[in-house]
């Protein structure tokens, strides 16, 4: 699978923090070298699929960060997303 | 002659197979998160879980505030350096090692840093409101945990709510692996920390700790981090504001590993051992007319690291004595400590310091105090 978006984190540390969490969350998620076209980074950005970006925000809202940018994969470059909803708290009841 | 090794204040011997295991297997490892390549994430790997592991450890809820350094003098120069301005004033205890007593002389001479040393009971301890009034205004208390000299642990929770308002540095070399630490609970703001002691990792390798609201240090090493490539200044997040340089990987790792065996055990275990070993070898040492035992008599108040004071005795001659006729290692002199030394009225001459560790049994016990009696008749 290609990754959809890429998130920018500050830090390898918060990188491999958020993919703990996710992963642990059952989302599927690669870690990649950051492309030379986008934002400043550690090098490395998170790669997800389009529809767990909410779920991928609230992880990161949990671990205490927010993304440095977060960028939609496109055929022929990236385009920055500028509006970041957050998925809310799983619900503990149906 | 088998030797008997009773100097682990110095540095633990011996290690877990598993911390040798792992520095090798780092070895092989590629530079952690610099490249993008899954052995460099790999190599990252291991230094993130092993920040989670010490964070953890030491009670702090995020990891990035665990900071790797070459020792615990790397990371109490850091904030000593980092924090202290000319014209402000630091406050601090006879009981310190020279890992904080020369940088603060140094900063003294250099900055203008105003020190003051407030001394001690006889066993060593700090009065903690003594030290509070003392602390008031200051603009950093540092204070030693545990007294590699005499064994001494300082109240630290008492220390803590006396200098409420003052930013706190507790040097750990000594205390971490001997007593559990809750630096978010105790409101702990820097804590340095050795690897090769207490926790029993290598050599070359410790943690700076610090606290959600403790004032960022200025960085004392400027350079690469992987991160924000493209700035030509330091970037100002933890923890890769204090990690310029490729990161010690093996001591990490070996660290982490070490940190698992320790964890295996935990703390209850040991220092009910810790006492019982103390307990023996000071109600032994009483026998020995000669022998004057610094620091506390009650084994619930210190470590099992003892000087020792023989009555005239060169500390150098005895721990020769003790190497070569009885396979007795131990450590004589000042310790790096003399301050400390000072403090409790055996400088300069020093003393010959036994150490023991979580490996050492009564049989260790038994054997140093014939040993102590032999060279002490």
């Amino acid at each position: 699978m290609m990754a959809q978006i890429l998130v920018v984190l500050p830090s390898i540390h918060d990188i491999l923090a958020v993919e703990d969490r996710v992963r642990a969350a059952g989302l599927w998620v690669d870690v990649l070298p950051k492309p030379t076209a986008i934002a400043t980074d550690c090098g490395m950005v998170l790669g997800c699929r389009s529809r767990d970006l909410p779920a991928y925000l609230r992880h990161i809202r949990d671990v205490g960060l927010s993304p440095v940018a977060v960028y939609r994969v496109l055929a022929d470059g990236y385009a920055r997303v500028e509006s970041l909803v957050v998925e809310p708290e799983p619900s503990a009841s149906p | 002659m088998v030797m008997l090794y009773l100097d682990h204040a110095a540095t633990a011997q011996p290690r877990a197979p598993e911390v040798a295991s792992a520095m090798t297997a780092a070895l092989a490892a590629a530079n952690p998160g610099r490249s993008g390549h899954q052995a460099s994430l790999d190599a990252a790997r291991i230094v993130f879980r092993a920040r989670a592991a010490l964070a953890g450890h030491f009670g702090v809820e995020d990891p990035r505030r665990v900071v790797f350094t070459s020792g615990c003098t790397a990371a109490i120069n850091t904030v000593l350096f980092g924090i202290l301005r000319p014209g402000d004033r630091v406050v601090t205890t006879a009981m310190e090692h020279n890992a904080v007593a020369r940088p603060l002389r140094a900063l003294e001479a250099g900055r203008g840093v105003t020190v003051e040393v407030i001394g001690t009971d006889a066993e060593g301890r700090v009065d903690s409101e003594a030290f509070g009034r003392a602390a008031t205004g200051a603009a950093l208390a540092v204070v030693n945990h545990v007294s590699n000299v005499s064994g001494t642990i300082q109240d630290l929770a008492g220390l803590r709510d006396a200098t409420l308002g003052v930013p706190l540095l507790v040097d750990a070399a000594q205390g971490a692996g001997h007593l559990p630490f809750d630096v978010d609970g105790l409101g702990i703001d820097y804590l340095a920390v050795s690897g090769h002691k207490g926790l029993r990792g290598p050599q070359g390798i410790g943690v700076l700790v610090l606290s959600p609201t403790a004032p960022l240090p200025e960085p004392l090493i400027h350079g690469g981090t992987g991160s924000r490539s493209e700035q030509d200044v330091q970037p100002g997040f933890l923890p890769d504001i204090y990690e310029a340089g490729t990161q010690n990987l093996p001591g990490i790792a070996g660290l982490a590993a070490a940190l698992a065996v320790f964890e295996e055990t935990g703390y209850a275990a040991r220092r009910i051992r810790e006492e019982e070993i103390s307990l023996r070898f000071l109600e032994g040492l009483r026998a020995l007319p000669r022998v004057r035992v610094l620091g506390p008599a009650e084994p619930r108040d210190r470590v099992a690291v003892f000087g020792l004071d023989l009555d005239g005795l060169d500390p150098g001659t005895a721990a020769l004595r003790l190497e070569r006729e009885h396979g007795i290692l131990g450590r004589a002199g000042l310790q790096c400590a003399p301050w400390a030394h000072r403090a409790l009225g055996t400088f300069p001459g020093g003393t010959l310091r036994l150490s023991f560790g979580p490996e050492n049994g009564t049989d260790a016990v038994d054997a140093a105090l014939t040993a102590l009696g032999d060279i002490c008749r």
